[in-house]
């Protein structure tokens, strides 16, 4: 019996050696290192912007435990080909461009979207960011962007980390309302509609949950609305039905629910079993009716109450409205490319359209010049935006929705409440 | 698993002919399907070409931009797991599904210590003490089982890693994740970027040279013996058990460093990082790489780098089948791993030039 590996006693070094030494000299013949000088173009314009095309990069997942969001991807680059394909875009100084757009996929792996960004940036001289998905994505290459002074627009999040790291990284920006600017909507449509409520809480027990909790209390505190009940859950624990049928003891008239993900279909579906008559508010990201309401059970997800920063694309009354006729003949020329009625892929023609106006309205050929044009909207509409709500930005913002709506779910689809609500 | 090893070990101990005798003809499935013993190199010939490898890759920083030099750092701390995940797997025969719990230690300590104004390098040694230790204290009871119950264990251990983050709000700061500042001192100038993957590096060269010293030592000689023969080592006065242990906190370690690499590099970490997708493609690295040998680890890090970009450059939508099936490729055609291959291909340049192999094989 042999007691020594062979393979180990004498390491083979030579396929090792060689392949390396030539994998080294293909990348050193291949790709140069540039450092500080990135301009390219004669008219002093940044990389990714000439007279004929404008360059965009995106990374989404489209494999992995997240590819239903990579609709994102898919919508905003057929939403450029259609562009391209009608002449391209024209610029404030006159010229038509097209915009190219590169989809790059990175499986919802942190890593792979660093590696992404910089590849897309750095090999395919990206002219902007856009539509990339998550707070962590955006959070880690955020000192990256800033450095190259590149553009990350309508990142996939409303974090309120993005606040926080905008005095410093101004080159990122969210296309979700702000996590903040939610509560803010809702604890003013619980005021308005029934002053004296009480509610009940439940929470993700994190710092999310945690910001969210508290952000209700702050804006509940001197009115005569009550917080009579909270629950935190585990994102780790398999049920939220004990908190559930706890808050349900409270006898509460409103329950606001954080729950995210499967959990908010577990909670509904837990609240109806119990006969518990309250109205359920629900977080935007939980609010997909296809993913998570439906699922629930018949009547479970009636009258719940959610934000609304876009029209419901799964609602066909709505058709005759221009805006919605307008993306559902959109996504049905590609139909091939993404599920017209995926949620995301909305996202992805909301977000392409706010891209389009902001290039539009750029002044000069930098990037400094697409952040400032896209921090400087002043009552803009795009298609699917609910109606009465417009989009303004702002530097010192870094989100895109400052004026949201309240949507109430009927059983299939959602019905938009009248009242618009601007951001404090 | 481990008859395929002892296969390939008594091959490799049978006296190797300088000149084959003519090779019977074989069909291309049986070629790849051949265990190989490493290439018979004369150590002057091993050392040129191990030094002159880790020259290139030294250079490779300064003359790429920085997306090619994450790839290439990614795949060095990707090896270095991989090297210790072999120690275990290939050398110890115990099998370990959990080890991105061990790479995440190793990152949230670096991160952690880092927090708290520790310079980023000096947290590496760290690092990989935490592991160490954790991977011991883990070790002790879950070494007691073997084959798929600790395969199950490890497992728990793997899907437990991303709510243990969030858990321990405190100190990890949860789902928000945490920032790391990976870049290299005030006195080096170096981009972040080549900063780290220059560290990776040296990080890397001195992993694997501890991995041979391993290989070679009382120690690796007690971890084989445990895996071809427990009951033998057991007579002959090998401490089963604190071997096993040892072993098992001597791999995490390697992966408490590799973590600790990674969150300099990506400079932001968060629970999502850690999920057991990472655990599996360690396995897969030392096992496409080929198992029980120290070049096979980086190959396979290669591999599991590069083949699932190919794979969605060619279509997107099918990426992750794509990966699929030349994994099931991998495994049914290739099971001795690309180091196999490489050995294969190469082994008739090594017998043609004597000059290669040492003196007693010329």
């Amino acid at each position: 019996m042999a007691v020594t590996s062979s393979a180990f006693r004498r390491p083979a070094l030579l396929g090792l050696g060689a392949g390396l030494a030539v994998t080294a000299l293909v990348l050193s013949g291949c790709a140069g290192r540039e450092s500080g000088g990135t301009t390219t173009d004669a008219a002093d314009c940044d990389p990714g912007f000439t007279e004929t095309e404008v360059r965009i990069g995106v990374s989404v997942p489209m494999s992995g435990p997240a590819a239903a969001y990579g609709p994102i991807g898919a919508a905003i680059q057929a939403y450029f080909d259609d562009v391209n394909e009608a002449g391209g875009l024209e610029f404030s100084d006159g010229v038509t461009r097209d915009v190219v757009v590169t989809v790059m996929d990175d499986g919802y792996d942190p890593a792979k979207t660093a590696v992404n960004v910089r590849q897309l940036v750095e090999q395919d001289e990206v002219f902007a960011l856009a539509g990339v998905l998550g707070t962590g994505a955006a959070i880690a290459t955020s000192e990256y962007v800033t450095e190259e002074g590149v553009p990350y627009l309508y990142a996939g999040t409303g974090s309120d980390a993005i606040l926080a790291l905008s005095a410093e990284s101004p080159y990122t920006t969210g296309f979700m309302p702000q996590y903040d600017f939610e509560v803010q909507t809702l604890s003013e449509y619980i005021l308005a509609t029934d002053p004296d409520a009480t509610v009940a809480i439940l929470y993700q027990n994190d710092e999310f949950g945690e910001s969210i909790r508290a952000n209700f209390e702050a804006r509940f505190a001197g009115t005569g609305v009550e917080i009579v009940a909270e629950e935190s859950y585990e994102v780790a624990s398999g049920t939220v039905d004990s908190q559930v049928t706890n808050l349900a003891d409270s006898g509460a008239d409103w329950f606001l629910d954080w729950a995210v993900g499967t959990f908010a279909t577990q909670s509904l579906k837990k609240k109806a079993e119990l006969g518990w008559d309250a109205t359920t508010v629900l977080n935007a990201p939980a609010a997909d009716a296809t993913f998570f309401l439906i699922p629930a059970g018949e009547g479970a997800s009636d009258g719940v109450v959610s934000i609304a920063y876009a029209k419901d694309i799964t609602d066909a009354s709505l058709a005759g409205d221009p805006g919605w006729d307008a993306y559902a003949a959109f996504a049905e020329a590609h139909s091939d490319a993404f599920d017209p009625r995926s949620v995301p892929a909305a996202a992805g023609y909301s977000t392409a359209q706010l891209l389009e106006i902001s290039l539009a309205n750029m002044d000069g050929c930098t990037r400094d010049a697409l952040l400032e044009s896209a921090t400087s909207f002043d009552g803009e509409t795009i298609d699917l935006l609910p109606n009465d709500v417009t989009i303004s930005t702002t530097p010192e913002y870094p989100y895109v929705f400052s004026e949201l709506k309240v949507q109430i779910f009927n059983g299939a689809t959602w019905e938009l409440q009248d009242e618009v609500y601007t951001l404090q | 698993m481990t008859t395929q090893l002892d296969e390939q070990t008594e091959r490799a101990d049978a006296p190797e002919p300088a000149a084959p005798a003519r090779a019977p003809r074989i069909t291309p499935v049986e070629w790849l399907r051949t265990p190989r013993p490493p290439l018979p190199l004369s150590k002057p010939v091993s050392l040129t070409l191990g030094a002159a490898g880790v020259v290139a890759l030294a250079i490779v920083p300064f003359v790429n931009p920085s997306w090619v030099n994450l790839h290439v750092a990614l795949v060095l701390i990707f090896a270095i797991v991989a090297m210790g995940l072999n120690l275990l797997v290939g050398m110890g025969g115990q099998v370990s599904l959990g080890h991105a719990a061990f790479f995440a230690v190793g990152a949230y300590t670096t991160a952690v210590v880092g927090a708290a104004g520790v310079p980023a390098v000096a947290t590496l040694p760290l690092a990989g003490a935490v592991a160490f230790a954790i991977g011991w204290l883990f070790g002790i009871p879950a070494l007691r089982l073997q084959g798929l119950q600790l395969g199950l264990v490890t497992l728990a251990l793997a899907l437990v890693t991303p709510p243990a983050i969030r858990q321990l709000d405190e100190i990890t700061r949860g789902s928000r994740g945490i920032g790391i500042d990976g870049d290299a001192p005030a006195w080096i100038p170096l981009d972040q970027d080549q900063w780290v993957t220059l560290l990776a590096l040296a990080a890397f060269v001195l992993a694997w040279i501890a991995t041979a010293r391993f290989a070679r030592g009382r120690l690796g000689r007690s971890f084989v013996a445990i895996r071809d023969a427990e009951l033998v080592a057991e007579t002959l006065g090998v401490a089963v058990q604190r071997t096993k242990v040892r072993l098992f906190a001597t791999s995490a370690a390697y992966a408490g460093v590799g973590g600790g690499l990674y969150a300099m590099l990506l400079e932001f970490i968060g629970p999502e990082n850690f999920g057991l997708t990472l655990s599996i493609s360690f396995i897969t690295m030392i096992v496409v790489g080929g198992i029980a040998t120290v070049p096979g680890a980086v190959l396979g890090a290669a591999f599991v780098q590069a083949v699932p970009a190919i794979a969605g450059e060619i279509d997107p939508a099918a990426a992750g089948f794509t990966y699929g099936v030349v994994l099931l490729l991998f495994v049914f055609f290739v099971p001795f791993g690309l180091i196999g291959v490489i050995r294969g291909a190469l082994r008739p340049l090594v017998d043609r030039v004597p000059w290669l192999r040492p003196r007693r094989l010329r």
